[in-house]
């Protein structure tokens, strides 16, 4: 049931209505929700249910423990801080990474022509076990550190874990913003409906008018790259990364929306991320829920740990930062030189920063848009190239794909192109346009104008575009996999 | 409160009177094309307007190898190309219902091969002529569910997709040949591979039997096709000769026939004629028709 089908717009409007009309009190709204939840992931894959609620009373009761042993046994409590995250580490192990460490290491000892017995396994993945897992662990050690109190109350945990607008693909929702709002009852309002269908709508617009619209082009390429020349690639490289964008932008924004729709605010998960000067910039916009927390549970942690080792410590714990984004989304070595490079990319960008910053002043840069936007550019550049290792299904397909690029440039394969050109690109350049807007702080807002009739014709403008010229017969998210 | 509901109403006018206007312009549109060789041309050609003794029926395979001129000088009568690449055996049926509601065709080619695959393919371009083509209109409100019915309401979503498909027929589109086109280029001769791979949707197979007993209704020959191809699914041509053998169909098995491997420059790719192949394959699906229509 993805959010832009009919199908989860009635299931939503069965778990709305309910929500602010039959409840008095927070707990029955809980309680609804958490039912309505668990009927969103059931549909998804009812194999997997059990093990969300398994794994939702196991932390429930781990969270409880620590907090108890916290000040009376602190190293009872770190024990049982360290047996959470291993056991979120563990699941996400054997359902993620398990099957594929297998296969590998039967790869390996055939290589060395040594004995063995080992034969791939087919484990199925839950839907939406990166996002929860994470969740999971971010709270048991949050509770450790004393920044929350845990909850008391199994059904509020339960919602923070199984909320369904999130599960499936993020924003990875933090238990100290996101239980405090569980705590209390949620009225209808206004504001919040109003804005949370304006998210959705653009959420919309996002996926459908751009990211699908642009999927089967790249697609076509990257999927029969050996027929394709370096001009096609190049092409495909860029459009990859703003489907990228577009498709987990807008399923962010529509989830965000719901959410909002219901009350409830969840984490932001992007912030004009082409808008973006260097690769730390970038990486501070793209997926903040994700960064935020590997930076704040693995990065510090590293760092601290390694601060005898002084700027090389930063690097070590940076390079490692930017390996475990990469290897969370999948289990693929694709993924993980995804991370190494954007890792190296990150370190260079850090050791040249005093030197950046002196060039500027020497040259007067700060304020000169040209160089600003040169900027912007190079770091669109590194991504959009970053991006054909993330599409890549091997090693062997990104290699297969750069080795076109020597071979020269050439026509651009423009089978089905038009659709791009006629449907996306003016889409595009809206996208654009609002995000400099709003980074600049310029007067221009499309749905959030202040005159009524202008936010009205808006909205009718982008429902009606979206009808016209989406692709309506939607394609799932490429985060679903994650 | 008030005020939201009223901004609802507004923004829902203001979606219906662009629905209305940009439904009425592409509906003109669509119904008043020139006869040109774009998808959305051939569609319309085939569903509202072309007439011929010879109606031909498929995919790409029909629209690339079939070329009237040739089939109509071999049987002395007006050959009508309809194959539109991607479509499958849904569109036959529907193209032939609507042929039907203009004239009765003496014979139906129907160009076989892949056309009862598993996949939705391009049908979905049939839409912007629902509530214009009596047969499409049909086929949607009987076949599809409630959902699909629902959003069809909407011209913008009847026509979604549909200016892309008007802007290449308006901008770059040969004229037509009664629906043929030439695959111009061509590949050197290669080794025929046999594949087994049978998979047949059983949906189309009914629109299969349609399309038979729509023939046998209005005494119309009906003949199957088998083009040549690089790949070769020995599975589901045995399945087609059983489906002829059953209905008693007569089929033009091309698919071994080594004057297409035996040159370099018949073939434009894997699965399609080129220019010189279709040549070759007309005149003798035209001869082997003469023989079956007789005199």
């Amino acid at each position: 049931m993805v959010v832009n089908s009919i199908n989860f717009w009635l299931f939503f409007v069965i778990v709305l209505v309910p929500y602010f009309l039959c409840f008095r009190g927070k707990g029955g709204q809980n309680l609804w929700l958490l039912l309505a939840s668990y009927v969103f992931y059931g549909w998804a894959d009812w194999r997997i249910l059990p093990l969300l609620v398994a794994v939702t009373a196991v932390f429930y009761a781990l969270g409880l423990a620590i907090e108890h042993n916290n000040h009376l046994r602190p190293r009872r409590a770190s024990h049982l801080t360290t047996l959470g995250v291993v056991l979120g580490l563990g699941i996400l192990f054997y359902f993620k990474y398990f099957g594929f460490f297998v296969t590998e290491m039967a790869a390996l000892f055939t290589a060395l022509s040594l004995p063995h017995s080992l034969r791939s396994l087919n484990i199925v993945m839950p839907i939406g076990i990166s996002f929860f897992t994470f969740k999971l662990m971010g709270y048991v050690i949050e509770v450790h550190r004393e920044s929350i109190r845990p909850t008391r109350d199994i059904v509020e945990f339960g919602t923070f874990v199984a909320f369904f607008p999130t599960i499936l693909s993020g924003p990875i929702d933090r238990a100290g913003t996101f239980l405090p709002q569980l705590a209390e009852r949620r009225r209808f309002g206004e504001n919040n409906f109003v804005e949370g269908l304006k998210r959705v709508l653009w959420g919309m617009f996002l996926k459908m008018c751009i990211a699908d619209v642009i999927a089967p082009w790249t697609d076509a390429v990257f999927g029969n790259y050996a027929h394709h020349n370096a001009t096609s690639i190049l092409v495909a490289a860029v459009l990859y990364l703003i489907q990228l964008y577009t498709d987990f932008c807008g399923f962010s924004e529509m989830a965000i929306g719901v959410a909002r729709m219901m009350g409830l605010r969840v984490a932001e998960n992007f912030n004009r991320p082409f808008m973006a000067k260097n690769v730390a910039d970038y990486w501070r916009r793209w997926h903040m829920s994700l960064t935020t927390w590997i930076t704040d549970y693995v990065f510090l942690t590293l760092n601290v740990s390694l601060r005898n080792w002084g700027q090389w410590g930063v690097y070590v714990a940076t390079l490692v930062n930017l390996i475990v984004i990469g290897v969370w989304h999948g289990a693929n070595w694709t993924y993980f030189w995804f991370g190494v490079y954007h890792g190296l990319l990150l370190v260079a960008t850090t050791s040249l920063d005093k030197r950046r910053k002196k060039f500027e002043k020497n040259h007067r840069l700060k304020d000169n848009q040209l160089y600003a936007w040169s900027r912007r550019l190079l770091t669109f550049s590194f991504f959009a190239f970053g991006s054909v290792l993330f599409r890549a299904t091997s090693m062997s397909d990104f290699l297969g794909t750069l080795a076109r690029l020597p071979q020269g440039f050439s026509t651009l394969y423009t089978e089905e192109f038009s659709s791009i050109i006629l449907y996306a690109f003016p889409a595009i350049a809206l996208v654009f346009l609002r995000e400099w807007a709003a980074e600049y702080r310029r007067d221009i807002h499309f749905l959030h104008a202040h005159r009524t009739w202008v936010r009205l014709v808006s909205i009718a403008l982008m429902i009606s575009y979206i009808l016209y010229a989406g692709q309506l017969e939607g394609q799932s998210f490429i985060y679903f996999q994650f | 409160m008030k005020q939201l509901f009223l901004k609802a109403v507004a923004i829902l006018a203001l979606v219906v009177a662009i629905d209305v206007a940009v439904g009425s312009a592409s509906r003109y549109v669509c119904t008043h094309l020139s006869d040109k060789q774009s998808q959305i041309g051939s569609i319309q050609q085939s569903l509202l307007r072309k007439t011929g003794d010879v109606l031909v029926l498929g995919a790409s395979c029909a629209k690339y190898h079939y070329n009237p001129q040739i089939l109509g000088d071999s049987l002395q009568l007006t050959v009508q190309n309809s194959g539109v690449g991607g479509m499958n055996m849904i569109y036959c049926d529907l193209v032939l219902q609507a042929y039907l509601e203009r004239c009765r065709p003496q014979c139906v080619v129907v160009d076989i091969y892949g056309q009862l695959d598993p996949g939705e393919g391009r049908l979905p371009r049939v839409k912007p002529f629902y509530g214009i083509s009596q047969p499409v209109t049909s086929y949607y409100d009987r076949e599809t569910d409630w959902q699909q019915r629902l959003k069809l309401c909407s011209a913008l979503y009847r026509y979604n997709g549909t200016f892309d498909l008007l802007f290449r027929h308006l901008l770059n589109a040969p004229n037509t040949t009664n629906g043929y086109a030439v695959k111009a280029g061509a590949v050197a001769r290669f080794d025929t591979v046999v594949v087994r791979n049978l998979k047949i949707d059983t949906v189309k197979v009914c629109h299969l039997e349609n399309i038979v007993a729509l023939c046998r209704q209005h005494d119309i020959r009906l003949v199957f096709v088998l083009s040549p191809r690089r790949h070769h699914d020995v599975e589901q041509e045995a399945w087609l000769a059983d489906v002829c053998q059953h209905y008693s169909i007569p089929l033009i098995n091309e698919l071994h026939e080594p004057v297409y491997y035996s040159r370099d420059g018949l073939f434009f790719d894997d699965s399609h004629l080129s220019g010189p192949g279709a040549t070759i394959f007309s005149q003798r699906v035209g001869s082997r028709l003469k023989a079956i229509l007789g005199p």
